[in-house]
């Protein structure tokens, strides 16, 4: 009988009365009559919560979370019962401006476990930027490990990893380039956004075919109560969101987020300056509870980007790109009642459409379009937890180079990947929580396949959290640029070219918070990443952006330091990031060149040191924020001069033989970039308009000391393009419910 | 909040607004040539480059520089003048030339000197006259092949074979038409002393010689009069260190390089030649038509 009672399960989603938002990270706690705790737990991205091998008896099932009332009721567990309890909870009716202090927040720069970060749209808030609404990327920016070329090129680097290395998800859906051109932008509006995690490495088995990270994006729900929606204007973008209920019943919802930008008309004029971009994303997103215990969702987002990365000169011609996403999905999650588990299901196509010019010639382009199926079950089972699923994987890839790389013959590609990974967690004796998992995929046109372990340690005490984190990491697509300076865009996806090996990663980060006051909290990660077989251009003199591939080995080695304070009205989070990428390359003529077998440089986005300070200040006036970054200075290839070059392979009549002009180069990446630093601020107030209306009214100043950030930094002609100069902005966003 | 605003003020202050960085590192290197002192002709040549701090469109202007050849056991000295060329690619190059007699086995001295007394050097030896000799010669049924050895040639580049032919259509009773063709062809070889050899195989060669002439084999008739190898013969440190003259490698400056204070190549060298007169029944051997 008491064996019996142990497989009694108490789950359920937990959502927002008011809107039908499904809330994620709501904790969930079973109390005896006398109010011990029983079991706990907090609800996962979909706002399903589980509670297992309960024995029999009557509880009181509580949920908890900031901004909304505690919820209770009573419950009788029977034995070998699977009960679904769906909690909705009323928000807390407190005055507009009022601070919420949480104790247990599971969101915030601190807030850092073994590599992974969970931001909400609060956190995303916090930090100034050219809009009235936040977007994801600004957040990311100020993460340390985050390393950004600039305002100009949307492209991350996370911890010594290249952008082609970072997996990208929306509601389960790849998206291959989803950072805006302007670099203040992506495709996500924290408008859209329920919550990311993101993993800057160690990621779990969930994920893979990404060497470096995963941002894992998930949008909120539309409203099932009540339609809502919002207009806004500033100098860089405009939009608008529409969202509510399609049935009567509150189970069908849409969303809808459009924006376009208006950089012609608005940021240009304000710095008498072109600003050459284009850019613009549309989301949607129908959400539906067929029924008690399941829930399903269908989304779009498309994405546009044009401008030109380099301006041209009158020696050099301009590097226009271009570039377009489409990502659809439709997912389905379900409570089974038979079982005590959560099984997700998704379907999702996605395309990218990238294309760069130089001058009116030499265009190159690329096109990648893939099919993502999987399914993924949690099974609950007391203090263990099991994930596991399958997944399978059908890509194309077509990419016309231009002579880009002379040693790659790229053509249209089809690719299949399958595979099924497992990741058991256990909660053991003094707090420890260990994920040990395991993925194996396979792709059986190229006939190759991998197995990936995974390990996750995580220890949580009452003032301070200790997590470790490993894996192995494969990347069968990848990602092909010429990255000789830091501002190169293009990316053509492509298999790993023939004759090459695949690339392959492996992560260790260990990290430490603790929470030194009741205002204060401190976060230290330390990592190492070692990469193998990267594909980087061969070393070459001559002045040219087309030439070989070879591979190279990669090893980073770095240190997160985060520290929190909040009290009162008053907050502040300052990052650091120390961090020491080094490639290292073998190539047939090195050792004639350079007298060695091997070259070891910094790549162009070794950034050493990295420092943001995002301060917060609520008033009844406004609400202040700032953010200062700092940002050593990039290696960049120096050269001692230019001349020309002769090929004197015997009787060579020089009056005849043109010739090629050649860069004399300096040490590979000796040189350095001047650092980069930056100081917006922002105060923003809303008015309650009569009726359902709120007016947001943002002013703010970018780059408030106007510091000329080098962008790019042509060593050809010494022509140098800064970064965004001194900009004001202003911004009106009008909601309405 | 000040403390954060005063600190924000005085890192701006000290960091300024605006750093200034140069992509290029001043060097002291001055000039780049390409050339080489050929002592069997009167005219010598070579490609100046001045190291530029920017890589700009080249200009019709003058480089500046002055250009001097030392014959160092004489002191005689002979300065080169500049001239610029229009290349088909639409690049101005400087070329410098003069009239200058060029003795065999005779060291040299080229001075680039700017007008503010910076300047580029190199030191050469001509190589010493050749004295090639027919030391093999392989007289096989459709395998003829010989060897020649250049005696005193520190090394041979860029080979060439002149094959001497004469040739008619099968049937016609006409004279024979003359003519010659050039082919990069034969292989270098070292011997153990360093001598280089040249090895020629002129029955491997009659493919390429008939479909130069639009002839056909088995059809028309080909003589073979006479075959003149043309080897290039370097001086001693005209050695790229690959072995090979492979344009990837060898455009990484210093690679193969002789300038002191600055970049390129100057060597000494000069085409020289080989007759050899097959047998016939070498040339008949060879597959060609005995006249």
């Amino acid at each position: 009988m008491e064996v019996a009672a142990q497989v009694a399960i108490v789950r359920g989603t937990v959502t927002d009365a008011a809107s039908g938002e499904t809330l994620p990270g709501v904790n969930v706690v079973l109390l005896t009559g006398d109010g011990d705790l029983v079991k706990g737990a907090v609800t996962d991205e979909s706002g399903v919560y589980a509670l297992s091998r309960i024995a029999r008896g009557v509880y009181t099932l509580r949920a908890t979370f900031v901004g909304f009332d505690a919820w209770e009721q009573s419950i009788l567990i029977s034995s070998d019962e699977r009960t679904i309890v769906n909690i909705a909870m009323e928000t807390t009716q407190s005055e507009l401006g009022e601070v919420v202090v949480e104790g247990d927040r599971r969101d915030g720069i601190v807030k850092v476990t073994a590599g992974q970060t969970t931001v909400l749209p609060r956190d995303i808030d916090l930090v100034p930027s050219p809009d009235v609404s936040g977007d994801l990327v600004n957040y990311l920016t100020a993460m340390p490990g985050v390393v950004s070329v600039g305002d100009r090129g949307g492209q991350l680097f996370i911890r010594g990893g290249e952008p082609w290395q970072n997996l990208v998800l929306l509601d389960g859906m790849w998206v291959y380039q989803p950072f805006h051109v302007l670099g203040f932008f992506s495709a996500f509006p924290s408008d859209i956004i329920s919550s990311v995690d993101i993993y800057a490495g160690g990621f779990p088995s969930q994920f893979g075919g990404r060497l470096s990270s995963v941002m894992d994006v998930r949008s909120r729900n539309g409203n099932k109560r009540s339609f809502e929606g919002s207009a806004s204007i500033a100098p860089f973008i405009t939009g608008f969101t529409l969202e509510g209920p399609i049935d009567t019943n509150g189970r069908v919802s849409f969303l809808t987020s459009y924006r376009e930008s208006v950089i012609e008309q608005g940021a240009s004029r304000l710095v008498d300056d072109d600003l050459p971009y284009s850019f613009g994303d549309f989301y949607g997103k129908i959400h539906a509870l067929p029924s008690q215990n399941s829930q399903l969702s269908i989304s779009l987002l498309t994405t546009h980007d044009e401008g030109a990365v380099f301006e041209g000169t009158a020696a050099e011609p301009a590097e226009e790109v271009e570039w377009k996403n489409t990502a659809a999905g439709v997912r389905y999650t379900v409570l089974p009642n038979v079982l005590p588990a959560m099984a997700q299901f998704g379907i999702s196509v996605s395309k990218l459409e990238s294309d760069q010019s130089v001058g009116t010639s030499n265009a190159r382009s690329t096109e990648i379009q893939s099919v993502n199926s999987n399914a993924d079950i949690t099974y609950f089972n007391g203090d263990t937890t099991v994930r596991w699923g399958i997944f399978a994987r059908s890509l194309r890839a077509e990419s016309s180079l231009g002579g880009l790389f002379q040693n790659v013959e790229l053509r249209e590609e089809f690719l299949t990947e399958v595979g099924a990974y497992v990741e058991p967690e256990w909660e053991v004796r003094g707090g420890w929580d260990i994920r040990l998992g395991l993925r194996a995929h396979s792709f059986p046109s190229k006939s190759v396949s991998f197995l990936e372990p995974r390990l996750r340690l995580v220890r949580t005490g009452l003032v301070n959290e200790i997590s470790l984190a490993a894996g192995v990491y494969h990347q069968e697509i990848v990602g092909l640029l010429d990255r000789r300076d830091a501002a190169g865009v293009f990316t053509a996806w492509a298999a790993v070219p023939d004759g090459f090996s695949v690339p392959s990663s492996l992560h260790v980060i260990a990290g430490y918070q603790r929470t030194l006051s009741e205002a204060l909290e401190l976060g230290i990660e330390v990592y190492g990443k070692e990469l193998r077989n990267l594909f980087i251009p061969e070393w070459t003199a001559f002045p040219r952006f087309t030439t070989n591939l070879q591979e190279a080995d990669g090893e980073v080695i770095g240190g997160d330091f985060r520290l929190n304070y909040q009290k009162g009205p008053f907050g502040v989070f300052v990052t650091y990031g120390l961090s020491r990428t080094r490639y290292t390359a073998q190539q047939e003529s090195l050792p004639i060149w350079f007298g060695t077998d091997e070259l070891e440089f910094r790549p162009a986005h070794d950034r050493r040191h990295q420092i943001n300070v995002v301060s917060r200040l609520d008033t009844r006036l406004a609400n202040f924020s700032t953010r200062w970054q700092f940002g050593s200075g990039l290696p960049f290839n120096q050269a001692q001069g230019f001349d020309g070059f002769v090929l004197l392979d015997g009787n060579v009549d020089v009056t005849t033989a043109p010739g090629s002009r050649r860069v004399i180069f300096d040490e590979p990446f000796g040189g350095e970039l001047p650092t980069y630093h930056r100081l917006d601020v922002s105060a923003e107030r809303s008015v309650q308009l009569t009726g359902h209306g709120l007016l947001t009214l943002q002013a703010g100043v970018i780059n408030i000391y106007d510091r000329s950030n080098l962008f790019f930094l042509d060593v050809f002609t010494q022509n140098r393009v800064d970064q965004i100069p001194i900009i004001p902005n202003f911004g009106l966003k009008l909601e309405f419910q | 909040m000040t403390t954060l605003a005063v600190a924000v003020s005085t890192l701006v202050l000290a960091a300024g607004c605006e750093e200034n960085v140069s992509p290029v590192i001043p060097t002291e290197r001055v000039f780049t040539v390409w050339g080489f002192l050929d002592p069997t002709v009167a005219e010598q040549k070579a490609r100046v480059f001045r190291i530029e701090p920017v890589l700009e469109p080249t200009r019709p202007e003058p480089l500046g520089a002055t250009m001097s050849v030392t014959d160092v056991s004489s002191g005689s000295v002979t300065v080169w003048r500049d001239s610029v060329i229009l290349f088909p690619d639409g690049f101005y190059g400087h070329v410098y030339l003069a009239n200058q007699d060029v003795e065999f086995d005779r060291e040299y001295l080229v001075e680039l000197e700017t007008p503010q007394g910076l300047g580029s050097s190199a030191r050469v030896r001509t190589p010493p006259r050749t004295s090639p000799v027919l030391t093999e010669l392989q007289n096989v049924r459709f395998n003829v092949k010989f060897r020649v050895r250049w005696d005193n040639a520190p090394q041979l580049l860029d080979l060439k074979v002149r094959y001497h032919v004469a040739f008619r259509s099968r049937g016609s009773s006409g004279a024979f038409s003359s003519g010659a063709v050039t082919l990069r062809t034969g292989v270098i070889e070292t011997g153990p002393d360093g001598t280089p050899t040249v090895l020629i195989e002129p029955t491997s060669d009659l493919g390429d010689i008939l479909q130069m002439l639009n002839l056909q084999a088995g059809r028309d008739e080909m003589a073979l009069d006479s075959i003149t190898v043309l080897p290039f013969v370097g001086s001693e440190e005209w050695r790229s260190p690959t072995g090979d003259f492979d344009p990837e490698v060898l455009v990484q400056p210093g690679t193969l390089s002789n300038v002191d204070n600055g970049f390129g190549f100057f060597g000494s060298g000069f085409e020289d030649a080989y007759v050899v007169h097959l047998p016939e029944d070498a040339i008949e051997n060879a597959g060609f038509t005995v006249r």
